[in-house]
């Protein structure tokens, strides 16, 4: 294996992202290839790192001062054992081949894991939008899509947004997309309602973690019924967690943004929950104005002299932290087991450290790992495929039930590997190998090509 | 109709400009031929150089003519030969030639110049020539009885007649035609028409002009023109038939070469069958001629009566136009009068529109508009009739009335009217009670206000904008000094005392009657929003940083009871004396080196640019625009400068809250809004408003009670900000530019800067141009803007204020020299900001040698518990360390968040072999740098820079982490930042 990580390297010495992606997978499903000896036969590793296409092109475009510039247009369509590519573009000045190679690599497994037909891919450019404006954002798209347009399509590719694409550039880029290949196709996803969006994209992630957790809980015969939440974050995935928490009769008592968090102890309410995100969504205010309007809550200021985050120091059952990276550190770890908590969900991407992963694996913890419990936004983005290629807009409450059923799924799948890699109970290891088992199968399946 | 008000609105005012033009050819030497005798009689006994000069000071005329003495007719030919004269006057006996003679030598040398004889008190004394024939030589014959006066008419008569035809044309300046033939008689009326011309002119000339604008209008004064026979009369009357003011016709003069007695009835008959408009004066000497007269008709003088001075007042007054404009009705009947353009305006709102046809039809407007100087206006009247308003009456009252204000309003544009409590327009727009100083601000907006009017070219652009000063009163620097005198105050400049108690004492103190008397007048009419400003002396002054020390006081003027408004005004005012003392003021003039004492203060009232909302009074948008940007982006360029804008009062501007910046030149290139998270974080939340609510409560000396900190959200149904909103789709995470879509408001300014509803950037960008051009130095604007949901009501862009940017601390000059650049161990030349910062002793530093790309999450960690180490004690410090500052990307930079380095003041960014990442320039905390003056230096290798700071690791650590260090100097750095240039130069 470490011969693989070594050819990589050799293969493309300046890809340091890209290298530390493939050295972190290669470590999660060594007990996979332990245990599959025809992937090793196959050369599957080798042929997994390399790209199954990579496009560069040159994309140039007029600024409203009539200067010409020439930017680089990416796409790297990793694998499409599954299903189309799938994955999102970027344009950001740091945008490179080693970068987009990265991500791609990482898109394939996550994409698996959602059990939905979708194969891994990642573009972009290196143009900046920062500071332009909607006119020279709208040429730009237009150039960059009339080469990409050769490359993409419904069954082939299907590019999706991320840093610096959101909906304004997807419709620009649907726009030209349209315009050069004369058909409305789901050709790309995220985008407007009335043009072929999907409904329950900002809920997805935090709805889709609260399902996981039930499901978790599910295997204890439990449910989120009277649990006491502590929830961290306070901006869309914290606040559709809260959301879900309550449908499912639980209690969440935190919420949280980077100045500090609040602590009310009798729990979040619909009128309550409406009021945080009327605050953080529209008025755009800090959660220390939350308790100017509920006085039993307690703000707690952030204090980094601490070492710890006393939001995951209080009495609770479940945790679903949803607000950033490495926000539960080794300590804070071991103040949810210390506390009672018996579950965490992780709406954010790697909100723990790998220290702290440890303490709950250790404590027996149900434990979702983001990358299986914050699978419901890009799931969200295959049901928009799905009701694009059937031509229908589903209704919320179908979207909602679909995305329930995938990370039922998606827990089914985590649950099922952990036991059958001998690990019963073990998220990560599930998520880690179900992904990436299933994406090797199906290129065993396919034959060399 | 055809005549819209709209086409006068486009109009500048050109009129000085074209004064300028007026009366170009002047009569400055003038040679005087007599003997030694007539001359030593005018030298010495009635000293006519002197009086000449005298004479025309006392009727403020411009530079009177030089004469030069000769007294013989070869010293005259000798002079005119050396020397270029205007115009010869000469007596009749001259040594060794008859004056006729000599006039025909003259004529020789030079057809055009001007021979006027001096005649000894009687025509006997001339020398004999044909009776009725004029001599070849001579243009006219005056004569010469000792009285100076005709020096002076005869002097401007030939001017006139030098200018007639330029004048006429290019602003059709008014001819009053003189008919007279007889040297005696035109000798002594000459001299009291243009005496009576001059004065009343100036009688009636507009309040507040200054010096100059006076002696320019004075060229637009009528024009008299003197005939001597019928022929001639009817030559000047045809051909400046359009600008003819009056006639005044003496009855007997030669027609064909022969004197006939009737020839001045036969010559007004005449004219007033051709234009019955205009005003007639027949004169004789014969009383009985008064009965012909009335069958012209005409007005009749007897030239010999004995208040002839003041018959002569009369026609002028009451038929020419000088006087007040009597309203009457068909009938005669007097019903009212008008004294100026403000009554006049008045009144024909008022008067029955029977009146206001009878005077309209008579081009009565027009003619005392004429008299008024206001040419051009009167011109634009005159040939509107009722046939153009389709024989709608009130029409024409209204476009009569609508055209006099539109004047009105832009005449007073840059002039500081002196306050009259008696008779004040209270359409003005910049009073001032006192004889002292108006104070820096007050200066400034004076200034600006009469940029304005120099460039109403410019401004025309912008025809659909009401662009103005708010109306003004200020209160000059002598009222202060009299406050702080009468309640011995003054000692309050050198004792140690509080803000509050300094405040108290103000406020204790007696108010002096003079102003309060005035005050109470202005105020009475006025129950709008009024902001009580201060405008010392020092402040806004080049290169000295006064600005925003001293206190504004912003009052809702809404209590009903007139008593208390007043009260609350005259509270503000002495609260914004007593901030005068405030100890911020006081510590900077000792830094600076001023004395307190020597500071005074005078106080502007302005009202404030706004509408009411329900129970709240705000503009739609407040900013400040500055000519030099310290802090461009992208291919923004420092000089093209930048502007931040606010919804709105002014105090969300100053105190540094969310707002938006953008550079006019680029008004859609928003650093700050570049994605929809970019937008909904820094997109405005509260804005300040004033509140109305009829509430009578005293203002004390920190007092917003006033102000309401509103929240946009619970305000999104008001006009401005569902105008000025865009709406985020949640579902879409996007942001619509409209606020017609169900979803969340938010304040983008979409419909301003991409969409350009209102010409905001265009505007400033004009503006910060002639600002730095009027002021010779890169400026800054203070600006709101009102809009307004009628169709019918125009926007307003009121502009606040105007100063030098030097005015301001931070943005003094720094020069950096090359021998500073030579001794730095930091230089650069892309730094944002501008600074001379020579206190800082703390630098944190990413230790070069253990740097490592994939470490930069923990360095941002160990950063941020460095920042909090050192909030905890207050200290500012200076931040070095590779990459992009705050990236998104741990590849590109160290991934601090703003409160990971909320204490830094100047932060170093500098390149590194190990990541390969363009310069950020300080794009991920481009508001918090902007808005807190942090410096964000780029240390790029490629222009020139580098970063030397191998000596900070020989220094011992006060806190060191795995990747970074902190380290406090015995001796502060010195860093320079100059704006101008965007270089930066870090010493030790």
């Amino acid at each position: 294996m470490s011969d693989i990580i070594e050819i990589v390297k050799l293969r493309d010495p300046n890809e340091n992202e890209f290298h530390q992606a493939v050295t972190e997978v290669m470590e999660s499903i060594k007990p996979v290839l332990d245990r599959n000896p025809e992937y090793r036969e196959a050369r599957i590793l080798e042929r997994l790192v390399e790209p199954e296409r990579v496009i560069i092109f040159r994309v140039p475009w007029m600024d409203d001062r009539g200067d010409i510039h020439v930017n680089r247009g990416f796409r790297v369509e990793m694998n499409s054992a599954i299903g189309p590519y799938k994955g999102g573009l970027r344009f950001h000045p740091s945008v490179n081949l080693g970068i987009l190679k990265f991500l791609a690599f990482e898109q394939v497994f996550k994409n698996a894991l959602t059990t939905l037909p979708m194969g891994g891919g990642k573009g972009g450019s290196d143009f900046d939008p920062k500071g332009k404006s909607d006119n020279e954002i709208m040429r730009f798209c237009q150039s960059f899509m009339c080469e990409l347009s050769r490359y993409i399509g419904p069954n082939t590719d299907v590019p999706a947004g991320d840093i610096g694409v959101g909906a304004r550039e997807i419709g620009y880029l649907f726009g030209m997309y349209k315009k050069l290949c004369n058909e409305f196709t789901g050709v790309l996803t995220g985008k407007g309602l009335n043009w072929g969006g999907s409904l329950i994209r900002p809920e997805a992630t935090g709805y889709g973690s609260v399902y996981f957790a039930s499901e978790m809980l599910e295997t204890r015969q439990d449910t989120l019924e009277g649990k006491v939440c502590l929830v961290s974050g306070s901006g869309n995935v914290a606040q559709y967690t809260i959301e879900k928490i309550i449908d499912l009769g639980g209690k969440a008592i935190t919420c949280s943004d980077s100045s500090g968090y609040i602590y009310d102890a009798e729990g979040f309410d619909r009128q309550k929950l409406s009021f945080l995100a009327m605050l953080k969504n529209v008025r755009r205010g800090r959660v220390k104005e939350y308790v100017e309007k509920y006085p039993s809550a307690e703000y707690t200021p952030v204090d980094p002299s601490l070492g710890y985050n006393p939001l995951w120091n209080h009495k609770a059952a479940c945790a679903f932290p949803s607000a950033t990276q490495n926000e539960i550190n080794e300590k804070d770890a071991q103040n949810l087991v210390n506390n009672g908590v018996f579950l965490v969900s992780e709406g954010a991407n790697m909100p723990t450290v790998p220290e702290g992963i440890e303490i709950f694996l250790e404590n027996n913890l149900l434990y979702g790992p983001g990358k299986a419990a914050n699978a419901g936004g890009v799931s969200v983005s295959g049901l928009e495929m799905s009701q694009n290629s059937m031509r229908l807009s589903w209704s919320r409450e179908e979207v909602d039930s679909r995305l329930k059923t995938i990370m039922t799924d998606i827990h089914k799948t985590c649950q099922e590997t952990a036991e059958q890699y001998g690990t019963p109970g073990n998220y990560v290891n599930g998520a880690n190998i179900a992904g990436f088992v299933k994406v090797v199968d199906a290129m065993l399946d396919q034959g060399l090509v | 109709m055809t005549l819209a008000i709209d086409n006068l609105l486009k109009d500048y005012d050109p009129r000085f400009k074209i004064f300028h033009e007026l009366m170009a050819r002047k009569i400055r030497e003038v040679l005087l031929v007599s003997t030694p005798y007539d001359a030593w009689i005018m030298e010495e006994d009635v000293r006519l150089s002197e009086r000449l000069i005298h004479e025309y000071r006392g009727l403020n005329l411009s530079n009177p003519p030089r004469l030069t003495w000769v007294s013989s007719v070869e010293e005259a030919l000798k002079a005119l030969e050396d020397k270029k004269f205007d115009m010869v006057i000469t007596m009749p006996s001259v040594v060794d030639m008859d004056c006729l003679s000599l006039g025909e030598r003259v004529k020789q040398l030079d057809p055009e110049l001007p021979v006027v004889l001096f005649a000894h008190s009687t025509v006997a004394s001339l020398p004999s020539y044909p009776s009725q024939a004029k001599p070849p030589g001579i243009d006219r014959t005056f004569v010469w009885s000792g009285n100076t006066d005709i020096l002076v008419a005869l002097i401007k008569s030939a001017e006139d007649r030098m200018n007639v035809d330029y004048d006429t044309a290019s602003a059709g300046i008014r001819v009053l035609l003189f008919v007279e033939d007889s040297p005696q008689y035109l000798s002594s009326l000459l001299p009291i028409f243009y005496r009576e011309l001059v004065s009343q002119t100036q009688a009636v000339m507009e309040e507040g002009l200054n010096e100059e604008h006076r002696l320019l209008t004075m060229r637009a004064r009528p024009k008299i023109l003197i005939a001597d026979s019928y022929e001639n009369a009817v030559s000047i009357y045809e051909k400046y038939k359009p600008y003819i003011l009056g006639v005044i016709s003496d009855v007997r003069f030669p027609k064909k070469g022969k004197l006939y007695s009737d020839s001045g009835i036969e010559l007004l008959t005449k004219i007033k069958a051709d234009r019955w408009d205009i005003p007639l004066l027949l004169m004789s000497s014969e009383p009985s001629n008064a009965e012909k007269a009335v069958l012209i008709p005409s007005f009749f003088v007897d030239k010999n009566s004995p208040t002839l001075h003041a018959d002569v007042h009369t026609f002028f007054m009451d038929h020419l136009g000088f006087g007040d404009f009597v309203f009457r009705m068909p009938d005669g009947r007097e019903i009212s009068r008008a004294t100026n353009l403000r009554t006049l305006e008045n009144e024909m709102n008022k008067i029955p529109i029977e009146s206001l046809m009878f005077h309209a039809n008579r081009n009565d407007f027009s003619r005392w508009l004429f008299a008024r100087t206001e040419t051009i206006l009167a011109a634009k009247l005159r040939p509107a009739s009722a046939e153009d308003f389709a024989y709608d009456a009130n029409e024409m009252r209204k476009f009569l009335v609508s055209n006099i204000h539109v004047r009105r309003r832009r005449r007073q544009k840059g002039v500081i009217v002196n306050f009259d409590a008696h008779d004040f327009d209270p359409d003005t727009e910049f009073f001032k009670i006192g004889k002292g100083s108006v104070g820096g601000k007050a200066r400034g907006l004076a200034f600006a206000s009469d940029l304005l009017r120099h460039h109403s070219e410019t401004m025309q652009a912008f025809n659909n904008v009401d662009i103005c000063i708010p109306k003004s009163l200020v209160i000059t620097t002598d009222g202060f000094e009299a406050f702080i005198h009468d309640n011995h105050l003054l000692k309050i400049a050198d004792i140690d005392m509080s803000n509050e108690e300094i405040a108290k004492k103000f406020l204790e103190a007696k108010f002096p009657k003079w102003i309060r008397d005035d005050l109470e007048a202005y105020l009475k009419d006025i129950q709008y929003p009024i902001a009580v400003r201060s405008s010392s002396l020092l402040e806004d002054a080049q290169f000295r940083a006064y600005a925003g020390l001293y206190r504004t006081y912003m009052l809702p003027n809404d209590c009903p009871s007139f008593t208390q408004r007043a009260a609350h005004v005259i509270n503000a005012i002495k609260l914004v004396y007593a901030s005068t003392y405030f100890k911020g003021p006081k510590s900077f003039s000792r830094r600076v080196g001023h004395r307190t004492e020597e500071e005074k203060m005078a106080v502007i009232i302005q009202s404030m640019v706004g509408d009411t909302y329900g129970e709240h009074f705000y503009p739609a948008i407040s900013g400040v625009a500055q000519s030099h940007n310290y802090y461009p982006f992208s291919h923004m360029k420092p000089e093209e400068g930048i502007a931040t804008i606010a919804l709105g009062l002014g105090k969300m501007v100053v105190e540094g809250e969310k707002t938006l910046r953008f550079s006019p030149k680029y008004p859609q290139l928003l650093p700050q809004r570049s994605t929809v998270e970019d937008i909904l974080e820094n997109s405005q939340r509260y804005f300040y408003a004033l509140k109305m609510e009829k509430t009578c409560s005293m203002l004390s000396i920190n007092d917003t009670s006033h102000l309401d900190k509103r929240e946009v959200s619970d305000a999104e149904t008001e006009y401005p900000i569902s105008f000025l909103s865009s709406t985020y789709i949640p579902n879409e995470h996007r942001i619509r530019d409209t606020s017609h879509v169900p979803g969340h408001r938010i304040l983008t300014f979409s419909q301003i800067l991409k969409y350009n509803s209102f010409p905001l950037a265009e505007i400033l960008n004009t503006f910060l141009s002639i600002g730095q051009n009027g002021m010779g130095c890169p400026v800054e604007l203070e600006f709101s803007v009102n809009l307004s949901q009628r169709q019918d009501i125009r926007p307003t862009f009121a502009l606040l204020q105007l100063r030098p940017m030097t005015a301001r601390a931070e943005l003094e000059v720094v020069n950096i020299s090359d021998e500073e650049i030579e001794k730095a161990f930091c230089y650069s030349s892309n730094a944002l900001g501008n600074a001379h910062k020579k206190d800082l002793i703390d630098i944190v530093y990413v230790k070069p040698d253990v740097f490592d790309p994939a470490k930069t999450i923990e360095i941002a960690r160990e950063i941020g518990e460095m920042n909090n180490f050192l909030s905890n004690t207050d200290r500012k410090y200076l931040l070095i360390g590779p990459g992009r500052w705050g990236s998104a990307d741990r590849w590109l930079g160290i991934p601090v968040e703003w409160t990971d380095i909320c204490n830094v003041d100047v932060i170093a960014e500098t390149s590194s072999e190990r990541l390969n990442a363009e310069p950020s320039q300080g794009s991920h905390f481009f508001h918090n740098i902007t808005t807190m003056g942090i410096n964000y230096i780029t240390v790029s290798e490629k222009n020139g820079g580098f970063y030397k700071g191998d000596w900070l690791a020989s220094l011992p650590a006060k806190k060191e982490s795995a990747h970074v260090r902190y380290v406090a100097l015995d001796k502060p750095v010195t860093i320079k930042v100059d704006g101008r240039t965007s270089r930066c130069v870090m010493m030790r």
